[in-house]
């Protein structure tokens, strides 16, 4: 198998909010390979959300590089999409309108738009929601038409920020699985920040574990688990060693 | 039901009421309810009092459509902007409090009298509140919306379409009842001066002709235009309830 590219390259980043303000990310360096989900851990406010923000280009780094698919990052781009963390879909605009959005930005034609969203509803599981408003959907299932939304879009690379905080555990591991064969039947990228460590094990081939305060390093650590991933996954053996040594990594004794 | 029957008992109280003052009164200061009632119906099948309405309601509808030509865009134009914003804002508060009806001195030297003083007094008076809900409105869309839009490269037109206008469409259209409200009490305060038809003069030409029944009568016609329009705007704008901003209690922890 010959290497793949990484699509992600991160070097010696360093961000901070406001000139005079503390570093929040301190000479990160993190390289995600195409194809691949990625997962950002560290304890909270260790710079996780701000990373996601600096390489979807929402803001500027002080120093360092961010390249994607080897141009370098200079704004925001429907080529690096992100998930947020908060509610993000627009009330105004039901289900299909929501997913339309995105396809109505890069130009897409009525009927196309049309046809793709509501494949796009259908992948999720929401085709016969597609005329209800987010307010009258779940929580889960805001969720899925704003992964829809982004996924329709077909960007390189989806940015995810803690996007399953606040569900119930069932329904966070299936939606784990589901964005997993998702981006992955779709070829997309996805960087993902959590700080749960059994979803960061769950869904990723590699875990960067940011360390200091402010973060200087990404220590990043391989996922040796079947591309398929299944509940299973969680009872065996190598998914415990695993999250033994994540758990021994983000708090070094 | 109930309530249609409260109102109808509540207006056979003033009737009653008036009835009284006006048999207590001389009939040429205070005519009765019954005369008056004779001479809106002589007036409606002349066709004078048609003639009235309609030309008064021309010029709210013209004011209107200028003060939202220059209220809308300015507050487009403003509300990225903070500090020009904010201080425009400033000034629009100085002139604010000079009530419309101090305009109309200016506006009959400007314009003579006829259509273009009454046109330019309701949009004076219809320019602030459309400019303050607009300005207001856009200030307050929640930043998520604008951050979704920015990442998927919405150019302005669309980001002007799919996002702002609808996350903002509650407050104008709270801003154009206002609106409407003010500019039909201007016209009929700009017309008894600066005009030589409409409701305003009718009325303040009845005046002169010591026509108390007139006078009435087009109070009446006042009364009953204005109370319409509001009740329908109101009817729209809580049919346009969807809310520009607010997930579900679970949508975002």
């Amino acid at each position: 198998m010959t290497p793949r590219a990484d699509l992600v390259e991160v070097a010696s980043l360093r961000v901070r909010y406001r000139k005079d303000a503390d570093l929040v990310l301190d000479g990160i360096d993190l390289r995600l390979p195409a194809g691949t989900v990625g997962c950002v851990v560290g304890p909270s406010g260790c710079g996780k959300t701000t990373l996601i923000h600096a390489v979807a280009g929402f803001l500027r780094p002080e120093s360092g590089s961010i390249r994607v698919a080897g141009s370098p990052v200079l704004g925001p781009s429907p080529d690096r999409l992100v998930l947020f963390q908060e509610f993000s879909l627009f009330p105004w605009a039901t289900a299909q309108k929501n997913v339309e959005f995105g396809l109505r930005c890069l130009g897409v034609g009525r009927e196309e738009r049309r046809t793709r969203a509501r494949e796009a509803l259908a992948r999720v599981g929401l085709d016969p929601y597609r005329h209800r408003f987010p307010r009258e959907l779940s929580g889960g299932m805001q969720r899925r038409v704003a992964l829809a939304r982004a996924v329709v879009a077909r960007p390189r690379l989806l940015l995810v920020d803690e996007p399953l905080t606040g569900l119930d555990p069932g329904l966070r591991e299936d939606l784990q699985i589901m964005m997993r064969r998702l981006v992955r039947d779709a070829g997309i990228t996805m960087l993902w920040v959590t700080h749960d460590l059994e979803e960061a094990a769950f869904i990723s081939e590699h875990v960067f574990v940011l360390s200091g305060s402010p973060a200087r390093r990404a220590t990043r650590i391989s996922v040796d688990l079947d591309g398929d991933r299944s509940l299973a996954i969680r009872e065996s053996s190598s998914f415990t060693n695993l999250l033994r040594r994540l758990r021994a990594e983000v708090a070094p004794s | 039901m109930r309530r249609a029957l409260d109102v109808v008992l509540a207006l056979a109280v003033l009737l009653g009421a008036w009835q009284l003052a006006a048999s207590v009164a001389a009939s040429a200061v205070l005519p009765p309810p019954a005369a008056v009632l004779r001479w809106i119906g002589a007036a409606l099948v002349s066709g004078d009092l048609v003639a009235h309405v309609a030309s008064s309601l021309l010029r709210v509808l013209h004011g209107l459509a200028v003060a939202a030509l220059f209220a809308i865009p300015l507050a487009f134009l403003l509300a990225p902007a903070f500090r020009a914003g904010s201080a425009l804002v400033t000034v629009l508060e100085l002139l604010r409090p000079i009530p419309p009806i101090a305009w109309i001195p200016l506006a009959v030297l400007w314009f003579g009298v006829g259509d273009g003083a009454a046109v330019f007094i309701v949009a004076i008076a219809a320019f602030f509140p459309m400019f303050t809900a607009t300005y207001a409105g856009l200030r307050a869309i929640p930043p998520i919306y604008l951050r979704v839009a920015r990442n998927f490269g919405a150019a302005p037109l669309v980001l002007a379409t799919e996002v702002l206008l609808p996350a903002i469409r509650a407050p104008l259209l709270a801003g154009l009842r206002i609106a409407v409200g003010v500019g039909w009490a201007s016209v009929i305060a700009a017309e008894m001066i600066a005009a030589r038809s409409g409701l305003g003069y009718a009325i303040q030409l009845d005046r002169i002709m010591l026509d108390f029944e007139g006078i009435l009568g087009g109070m009446i016609a006042i009364g009953v235009i204005g109370f319409g329009s509001n009740t329908a705007l109101a009817r729209l704008a809580s049919r346009a309830d969807v809310p520009a901003t607010g997930a579900t209690g679970e949508a975002s922890p």
